[in-house]
């Protein structure tokens, strides 16, 4: 009678533990939601001043330098350079870091723009890589190569930060498709407010399945594999919450390591990227944000929701693994390295309020809901769970989460309209329903295992992680 | 709360249809204020889709008709006679009947005037008025709405004609900021009292460089004397750097006098600024002020003048160079290094 009774209570506790978590995470889902449709909605309808802005961006635009590492990259180089000569901006110059690759790359380069030995100022203050050589090209005055030993994508990205002469840089990955009006778009909050804004990042969306002309994305398609398709709600949902709604409270905590801009001197002063980081493009916009507060600059990171960068998602489910393997360490990692700005006032919203959110149910909720599926499960075996409340809590959350998914679909695509067919569209709806139904489970499941890898991998520090990594 | 009570008794009677009780009220609750957010949701996404569903219905065939409709504006624009116009004008008028097709070739129209000159402008202009859409803007600029004001703003802007001060006039008092800012800009390009509009600028847009400087060089292309004399007023160090940015990228001799003056002046950004306007225009007469400036305790402030007198092409410079060898500042040091260079081409050269 004993062991039956505490068995009660604890069934009692845990189901109120799991709802109270279930409330809450919904909660801000649903505030998110409301927050963005009202905050998209503004900047669709402050469009034609951005738009008016254009033709005079010759007077105004700050120049950029774009900073693309490359490591064993022979096949792509020399067209993804081609579509960053092809950006639609008028001050921008290209600085590729060949980050030691043991393949032809630098040949490559050598070969189809016509490199020479060139001069440039170098600050060694972030790298301590030895940099082999400075190459300018003769055909692009805009473009430069920098040829260094290796050292990884944040060491190659410092190195760029070294040779950088304009105030503004932009991080890209050198596979990712650029829109070719992406920095005229991402630029506009350093137009805006040019004191304070220190960061800016944009959408990232799939690629797979569109045909690409020339470095372009030159009609939209679906992927061909179900995993691919699903991707495309997932990226919609999690750049309309995940990122809008946060820009609206002024606490953006990741700028997308595919494309993101930032000033110079403020990421040189707050240490550069960190070279034994796994996420290095979160943990740089979260301790820039601290950075700037314990050093009482004024300091704004912006995200622009026009979607700006193409990329390539994993179509396999071992692919996705690996991807968010890395992705749930490079966050745990961000997350526990800066666990000062956990619920602290100073840092504001994005302390009190974005900082825990990301920790409770970003990092930790993979363990939260696998132990609610199997609390499920042991509840119904025993019986010590109500069928009929359990029928009405799954049903429900599960329209909560395909409405979720539709609001995602419908407010992108009535303020962005990329996918321009109407058989697009509905594919989205449907494809709403399947994410809910399978996806997100998968999902869980494989974050789990990344942070389980996390603090495995954390006591075998050192060699082991960079290996571990690279055989996986 | 009436909506909460309504939606747990539909609750209840829906539980008690399919023959389920519970007694757990947490969970009813719960589930309430879950329907609650579903509905909210369903309702945004029925705001959403409507538009968009209708958007794409219109833009159906949207290439084939930009091709066509652009091939109208540009016989228009070109046409020999006035008689041929007349016709292409009532081809058109019989073509864009709704609203949707209207604001289509609208637009169209407004990408023509930023490629177009002169007569071919003023015809563009024509077109636009005949058609219609300058009432309509000029009633859109009055509406309730911010964004309605704010893209017929943005419109009337692109127009540039000298009836339209009026409109701007008020336009530049609005109460949203985006539509004012707009309005200040089309202000500037027209026969608006600069001192007015400077004010308004400098109360509405303090910190946005955008606005501030593209209306200080509207200004000084049509009255330079208007900048130098709100250079010498005003009080904002931010306002004075970016007037002196203007003037000494506009060559203006005249404020040479004043720039040197403003060589003492406490403001770091002030300093920088004014040396490298100078420097712009090749004062020598200032060159041994701007030097007094490398022992500035601003690392900026050396670089800046470095740069500056770099660009007099002294002979002397290297020995300068030479001097400031073991400055440590970042800044500094890359002034040196592009400067080294410059030497270096200038030995090839000679």
């Amino acid at each position: 009678m004993e062991g039956s009774a505490g068995l009660n209570l604890f069934f009692e506790i845990a189901t109120l533990f799991f709802a109270s978590y279930f409330m809450l995470a919904n909660g801000i889902f649903f505030s998110l939601l409301l927050v963005s449709f009202f905050s998209v909605r503004k900047v669709v309808r402050s469009n034609p001043m951005v738009e008016s802005l254009k033709d005079r961006y010759t007077l105004i635009a700050p120049a950029v330098s774009i900073i693309a590492p490359a490591f064993n990259e022979e096949k792509t180089v020399v067209e993804s350079i081609h579509s960053f000569l092809r950006l639609d901006y008028p001050s921008f110059e290209i600085l590729l870091i060949n980050d030691g690759s043991k393949d032809r790359t630098l040949a490559q380069l050598q070969e189809s723009f016509d490199l020479t030995p060139a001069e440039r100022f170098y600050d060694a203050r972030l790298s301590s890589s030895k940099v082999r050589g400075f190459y300018k090209s003769k055909s692009y005055p805009n473009l430069f190569v920098v040829d260094k030993e290796n050292g990884g994508k944040a060491d190659a990205i410092n190195v760029g930060l070294g040779f950088a002469s304009n105030t503004l840089f932009c991080a890209v990955d050198s596979d990712s498709i650029l829109e070719p009006d992406c920095l005229l778009r991402v630029v506009v909050p350093f137009i805006e407010e040019p004191e304070t804004t220190i960061a800016a990042g944009g959408t990232v969306r799939p690629v797979n399945g569109c045909v690409i002309e020339q470095g372009r994305v030159s009609e939209l398609r679906f992927p061909r594999g179900i995993l691919g398709k699903i991707q495309i709600v997932e990226y919609l949902r999690a750049f309309l919450f995940g990122r809008q709604g946060w820009n609206a409270w002024n606490s953006t905590l990741i700028i997308s390591g595919a494309f993101g801009i930032f000033k110079r001197d403020i990421v040189i002063e707050a240490g550069g990227y960190r070279r034994d980081s796994i996420g290095e493009d979160m943990e740089l916009v979260v301790r820039l944000r601290r950075y700037a507060v314990e050093n009482g600059l004024p300091y704004r990171i912006s995200f622009v929701p026009d979607p700006i960068c193409w990329t390539e998602v994993p179509e396999t489910i071992a692919g996705l693994a690996q991807q968010r393997d890395r992705w749930q360490r490079g966050l745990a990692d961000s997350l526990f390295s800066h666990m000062r700005m956990f619920m602290n006032p100073r840092y504001g919203a994005a302390g009190m309020v974005a900082f825990p959110y990301f920790f409770l149910v970003e990092l930790f909720g993979p363990v939260i809901e696998t132990a609610a599926y199997l609390f499920i499960g042991i509840g119904l075996f025993t019986g010590k769970i109500d069928q009929s409340i359990l029928l009405l809590f799954v049903l429900v959350d599960i329209v909560f989460g395909i409405f979720m998914s539709f609001g995602a679909v419908f407010i992108e695509e009535s303020a962005f309209h990329k996918y321009t067919k109407l058989r697009h569209l509905l594919g989205l709806v449907v494809l709403s329903f399947v994410e809910q139904l399978g996806f997100r489970q998968l999902l869980t499941l494989l974050r789990l295992r990344g942070l389980i890898n996390y603090f495995l991998g954390r006591k075998q520090w050192g060699e082991m992680s960079r290996t571990g990594f690279d055989a996986r | 709360m009436i909506i909460f009570d309504f939606i747990i008794s539909i609750l209840d009677q829906l539980l008690d249809l399919i023959g389920i009780y519970n007694h757990i009220k947490v969970a009813r609750v719960a589930a309430a204020i879950l329907i609650i957010k579903i509905i909210a949701i369903g309702f945004l996404v029925l705001l959403a889709s409507t538009r968009r569903l209708q958007r794409l219905w219109h833009r159906r065939h949207d290439r084939q008709k930009a091709s066509r409709y652009r091939a109208y504006i540009l016989d228009y624009l070109f046409a020999e006679t006035d008689n041929l116009r007349e016709n292409i004008f009532k081809d058109v008028r019989s073509q864009t009947n709704s609203s949707m097709e209207e604001g289509f070739f609208r637009r169209l129209l407004q990408d023509q005037f930023r490629l177009v000159r002169g007569l071919e402008r003023e015809r563009a202009v024509r077109l636009y008025k005949d058609l219609g859409f300058l009432r309509s803007d000029l009633r859109q600029a009055k509406s309730w709405f911010w964004w309605v004001r704010l893209a017929a703003a943005v419109r009337l802007e692109r127009l540039e004609i000298p009836e339209l001060t009026e409109i701007f006039e008020t336009l530049m008092k609005d109460k949203s900021e985006l539509v004012a800012l707009v309005g200040i800009r089309g202000a500037s390009k027209l026969n608006v009292d600069e001192a007015e509009l400077l004010e308004i600028v400098s109360r509405r847009a303090p910190a946005r460089r955008d606005i501030f400087i593209e209306i200080l060089f509207s200004i000084a292309d049509r009255n330079v004397d208007r900048v130098i004399q709100y250079l010498v007023e005003c009080y904002d160090p931010f306002i004075a750097s970016l007037c002196i940015e203007v003037l000494g990228e506009r060559r203006v001799a005249s404020v040479i006098p004043i720039l040197r003056a403003l060589l003492a002046s406490s403001n770091d950004e002030v300093l920088a600024a004014s040396a490298v306007a100078l420097a712009q225009m090749r004062d020598q007469e200032s060159m041994p002020l701007i030097k007094e400036l490398l022992q500035h305790a601003n690392p900026v402030v050396r670089a800046k003048s470095l740069w500056a007198l770099i660009q007099f092409r002294e002979e002397s410079f290297e020995s300068l160079i030479k001097e400031l060898e073991k400055e440590k500042s970042v800044e500094v040091q890359r002034v040196i290094f592009d400067a080294k260079i410059q030497l270096k081409w200038r030995a090839l050269l000679a």
